[in-house]
């Protein structure tokens, strides 16, 4: 273990208090959420609070703790201590599972179905049923409308990537979650999920990624930094550059 | 973007020229021609619900503009009702309008309305189609407003100068007459119809109206509602347009017909798909208000033409009602892919293989039927051993559920179902119930085998024994699967689930000794067992049990942990993948992550160091020091079962000798794991400066070196159980271990990729020769394995008929070793073997060619 460097001292412009205070309802709550996978923790005790409308970034290391602690807000994974609450319900209820879209690392996909059909699937799992539409849309601005009838199994990772932004974006949500979005993605790609994250924004929707992409970084008024499973920055975007965390933290080239 | 224009100037000579003008205009390129004078700027506003559009064009226009109505200058009055409400007017008409308005022969038209294209539409459509300019104003008279930051206009329509507009005839081919659509739903044209109307007007669910007649829309027709190509009261971008269109079919059609209530609206569809860059369209200017009009003419209601693929059929529902949806149309679609024959066949070989096989080899010793003792200890002893299954069953259920088990879905639909807002229960409740099915299925197979193997040395009908194993077997798997639901749904801890398992299995088995006072929990179960030769009916109640505790497992999955769920899911979809492989060392593996087993960070004990020790050997060790706890308890268990089929083997039951084959065989998997870790990373093997083949057998040694504890163990449940085989135990336990490596390293080696690829030739071969190669390829290590433990059985033959039972023990046994030792030279010089084969192959391929060409 002494093999490791310590982690910096915490510095957390925030006020931890302030989470503490009466509950209004926010988007997304941890409070001291942790995380441990039997061999050292994973995510040591986290506070953290997004409000409505609000846009986040979330940066660190590969080993963070960025996709667990993500995880834990879908309910995917279930917290060794602490708790964290999706516009004030439980991660998993059927209340969050409505509210709260989750763009995971790694796009996951029925091996028979077509990429419309998982669309159409998606959509009316959320009760949507005039999908065709902004279905059609999507694929349109991704620019992968001709690949609409293919089986997403068998596509590039860059290809997979859209079809699953596709799905993420095709149902209602208020808030979503996105774990590494940018990676494998072409430059339009990014511009177009870049597009969905500012139609997201201006529709009222919460948004935390994890990405180390500076052209979203940059668009957020906020950044939350994590290392070895510990919260070191939690303030204004510019701030966090200026500190060259963004910089440090986040080589694009790096993440694969 | 083609338009196609040109084409349609050589197709109709009436038509002088092309627009140069585009179609559709911004406001600020708008803005900017404003000073030019040809420019006339066009209100058309006009009302579905009976506004006054003039009215509002005296309120305020945008200034200088000239107000155009729909229903006077652009329609003239319909002679019948087929006509529908606004049919074209005369060349001569339209061209006198035009004229007053002040629109001449060069004049540039930018047409504008309030709805963001719905009526100035109609106007752009008519004067672009015989050739004048005119141009839709994209977001109307508010996009003006924003972009001149000036106010509007108000007063009186005023009075315009007249200017020159020359008659000129509208171009048939710009329109689709009645017929023309008649033709359309006969199937004579492949032309596709677009409805601009609302969706609930098209469907018929508005009912009838003034507007409609007649409620519904033209057969075959799509639903392209005008209003889905605005957004934010303009024109959405090209690309969406496109795409939209493109949707509907457009860039398949040969050609395309726009229609909407009585042709005004359709016309926005005929702007925006140019717009969007898609081939000119005819217009149907009757649309419905003339088609509904004559009763002759057929009408559709409700949703159109499913858009989707025809493979697929569309899903309708949401919510759960979508689960059931999709999971029904999969079925079928992977039921239709499938090749009945083949599959029938696969069956057919596999229950040949492994029943008839297992019965015919057993056949070949005879099992001789048990003395009157023994089959009155089987009544008083057997429901306390064979109740240990029911005890087992628990135990291991707990377990399973402890650990998240027993259901596995697939990957997607934990991502996509699970996080969506449906009834977690109501989506787990399938897999759920064919979970239970099919283990309850699987441990009835195996019950049947087992009574019908005990039916042949006790007393009683084959056939009753067999049902008695059904039910013995399926109560215990139907209590398997009841278990670990519960366990999961209670979220019961692993130590709790072991504690609670391995007291029940203590008791039961405390119970089962010979001078035990005591009854155990399963006696009943047990009992079952013995139906073959008498029935009680009170031991029915385990079975009802058990089919309850399945009910109170199935009310606890709404309580299932999703992270379960999921870390099990990515692993399952890989093992069952193997399973259909037959890759036994496979879902060893992927068994081992199911449970969360994880070698320890550290080693038991370090490998001392020092150079003598070659590099292989301490990889090896190493691996194998990593060995958790749960595993070595298994590789122990595993040599009692083991010992224990080989005591029955000794005992007469000839049988056995496969069981212990098999567990032979896997222990060998367990050991053998240097090995299967090196052959698992191929590429990184073929990066070493050495040959494969002895790189391999030097990794199998310290795997080797552990086979002695093992037979140990083996040996000691032999003399525990039945002392009076110590001598023979002494002599067989080695070489059936032995054989269980062998079969082990066939397997793992095998599995490895080959320097040819053979993937390709297996998919040429016929069904029936690749189902039997993959299949022998499956079994061949366990009969190898199997070969293991014959010494044993050898020695049972020597002592029934009077011989020393050690000698014909220790001569199979040498065999045993020599096969082993061959299998050892297989896996040295696989390659070698491999190689010479190809260049032999090679060089009479070559031999042929030059004797060819000589």
């Amino acid at each position: 273990m002494s093999r490791h460097p310590k982690p910096p001292a915490r510095e957390v412009s925030r006020d931890s208090s302030q989470v503490h205070e009466v509950e209004k309802p926010a988007a997304l709550i941890a409070r001291a959420l942790a995380k441990d996978y039997g061999d050292g923790p994973a995510l040591h005790p986290l506070d953290l609070r997004v409000e409505e409308h609000e846009r986040v970034a979330l940066i660190g290391h590969n080993g963070s703790g960025k996709t667990t602690f993500l995880r834990m807000a879908t309910g995917l994974l279930e917290p060794a201590s602490g708790s964290v609450t999706v516009f004030g319900e439980a991660p998993g209820s059927m209340e969050a599972r409505r509210r709260l879209s989750y763009l995971a690392d790694t796009p996951t996909f029925y091996e028979d179905l077509s990429v419309w059909e998982h669309l159409g699937y998606t959509a009316r799992l959320h009760g949507r049923a005039d999908w065709e539409q902004r279905a059609a849309d999507l694929l349109g601005q991704l620019g992968i409308y001709e690949r609409a009838d293919d089986l997403p199994t068998r596509f590039s990772r860059g290809l997979k990537q859209k079809a699953a932004i596709a799905m993420a974006f095709i149902r209602p949500f208020d808030l979503m979650l996105v774990d590494e979005p940018f990676v494998g993605l072409d430059a339009e790609g990014k511009e177009a999920l870049l597009e969905l994250f500012d139609e997201a924004s201006s529709a009222g929707a919460s948004l935390v990624v994890a990405t180390h992409e500076l052209g979203f970084v940059t668009t957020t008024q906020r950044t939350v930094a994590l290392r070895d499973g510990a919260l070191i920055f939690d303030g204004p975007s510019s701030q966090a550059k200026a500190r060259g965390l963004v910089a440090v933290e986040g080589t694009a080239e790096t993440e694969s | 973007m083609p338009l196609g224009a040109d084409k349609m100037v050589s197709l109709n000579p009436h038509v002088p020229k092309v627009p140069t003008v585009p179609v559709v205009i911004d406001a600020r390129a708008a803005l900017s021609l404003a000073s030019t004078p040809n420019v006339v700027w066009a209100d058309v506003r006009w009302y579905l619900d009976g506004r006054d559009a003039r009215a509002a064009h005296e309120a305020g226009r945008i200034p200088g503009s000239v107000f155009v109505d729909v229903d006077r200058d652009l329609a003239r009055p319909a002679n019948s009702p087929s006509d529908g409400r606004h049919p074209f007017p005369s060349p001569a008409a339209f061209a006198k309008h035009m004229s007053r308005l002040g629109i001449g022969d060069d004049t540039h038209v930018i047409a504008y309305d309030d709805t963001g294209g719905m009526t100035a539409s109609r106007l752009v459509v008519m004067l672009r189609m015989i050739g004048r300019e005119a141009s839709l104003l994209d977001g109307g008279i508010d996009a003006w407003s924003d972009a001149s930051g000036r106010s509007l206009e108000s007063g009186p329509v005023r009075a315009t100068k007249h200017s020159s507009f020359t008659p000129v005839e509208w171009p048939t081919n710009r329109f689709a007459t009645t017929d023309d659509v008649r033709e359309v739903i006969a199937g004579g044209t492949t032309s596709l119809l677009l409805d601009a109307r609302a969706p609930e007007r098209f469907t018929g669910a508005a009912g009838v109206s003034a507007a409609d007649p007649r409620t519904g829309h033209i057969p075959t027709a799509r639903n392209a509602p005008w209003a889905a190509v605005i957004e934010d009261g303009a024109l959405r971008p090209v690309a969406a347009l496109h795409v939209h269109y493109g949707r509907l079919g457009v860039d398949g059609a040969d050609d395309v017909i726009a229609y909407c209530g009585s042709g005004v609206s359709a016309c926005l569809n005929l702007v925006a798909m140019e717009h969007a860059g898609h081939e000119p369209a005819r217009l149907f200017v009757a649309s419905w208000s003339g088609w509904a009009a004559d009763e002759e003419n057929p009408v559709e209601t409700g949703e159109a033409t499913p858009l989707t693929s025809p493979f697929v059929p569309t899903i309708t529902a949401t919510g759960l009602s979508a689960v059931r949806a999709l999971r029904r149309a999969r079925q079928k679609n992977r039921l239709a892919e499938l090749e009945w024959f083949e599959a029938l066949y696969r069956v057919y070989l596999a229950a040949f293989v492994f029943g008839g096989g297992v019965l015919f080899i057993s056949g070949l010793v005879p099992d001789e039927p048990v003395s009157a003792t023994v089959a009155r200890d089987v009544g008083t002893f057997g429901p306390g051993w064979l109740g240990l299954a029911l005890v087992l069953a628990i135990a291991m259920g707990l377990r399973s559920g402890s650990r998240g088990g027993p259901l596995a879905l697939e990957d997607a639909d934990v991502r996509h179902v699970l996080l969506a807002p449906v009834r977690r229960e109501r989506v787990l409740l399938r897999p759920a119930v064919q979970k239970v099915r099919s283990i309850i299925f699987s441990t009835a197979a195996a019950g049947a085998v087992a009574g019908q193997l005990a039916g042949r040395r006790l007393p009683g009908t084959s056939m009753g024994w067999a049902w008695s194993g059904v039910v013995w077997g399926g109560t215990a798997g139907a209590t398997f699967v009841a278990m670990a639901l519960i366990a999961h749904g209670l979220r019961m801890r692993g130590w709790m689930a072991s504690g609670l398992g391995g007291v029940l299995i203590t008791w039961q088995f405390w119970s089962a000794l010979p001078d035990a006072r005591f009854s155990g929990p399963t006696d009943l179960h047990g009992g079952v067992a013995l139906w073959g030769e008498r029935i009680r009916a009170i031991e029915i109640v385990p079975t009802i049990v058990a089919a309850l505790l399945v009910l109170v497992g199935l009310g606890l999955l709404s309580r299932q942990s999703l992270e379960a769920l999921a870390r099990r899911s990515t692993l399952v979809t890989q093992l069952r993948f193997a399973v259909t492989l037959q890759d036994l060392r496979t879902v060893t593996l992927l068994r081992r992550q199911l449970s969360h087993e994880r070698n320890r960070p550290r080693p038991w004990f370090r490998v001392p160091a020092g150079r003598s020790l070659p590099p292989e050997w301490r990889r090896g060790w190493q691996g194998l020091l990593r060995f958790p706890v749960s595993r070595i308890l298994r590789i122990i268990m595993l040599a009692v079962i083991a010992g224990l089929c080989l005591v029955a083997v000794h005992n007469g039951t000839t049988a056995a000798i496969v069981g212990s084959g098999v567990v032979m065989f896997i222990l060998g998997l367990e050991i053998a794991e240097p090995l299967a870790q090196e052959i698992d990373h191929g590429d990184r093997t073929d990066a070493y400066p050495h040959q494969r083949g002895p790189l391999y057998l030097r990794l199998l040694a310290p795997s080797t070196s552990m086979l002695l504890p093992t037979a140990g163990i083996v040996v000691l449940t032999m003399w525990l159980t039945d002392d009076s085989s110590l001598a023979v135990a002494a002599i067989v336990a080695l070489p059936a271990a032995l054989g269980g490596l062998a079969g082990a390293c066939i397997n793992i080696v095998s599995g490895a990729p080959d320097q040819i690829n053979s993937n390709s030739q297996q998919n040429m071969m016929p069904p029936e020769v690749a189902g039997t190669a993959s299949l022998i390829k499956g079994l061949w290590p366990i009969v190898v394995s199997t070969v293991g433990s014959l010494p044993m059985l050898m020695a049972r033959e020597a002592s029934d008929n009077g011989q020393g039972a050690p000698a014909a023990a220790t001569r199979v046994a040498i065999a045993v070793v020599l096969l082993v030792a061959l299998v050892g030279g297989w896996v040295r010089f696989r390659d070698d073997i491999k190689n010479w084969f190809a260049n032999a192959a090679a060089e009479s391929r070559g031999q042929k060619r030059t004797g060819a060409s000589t």
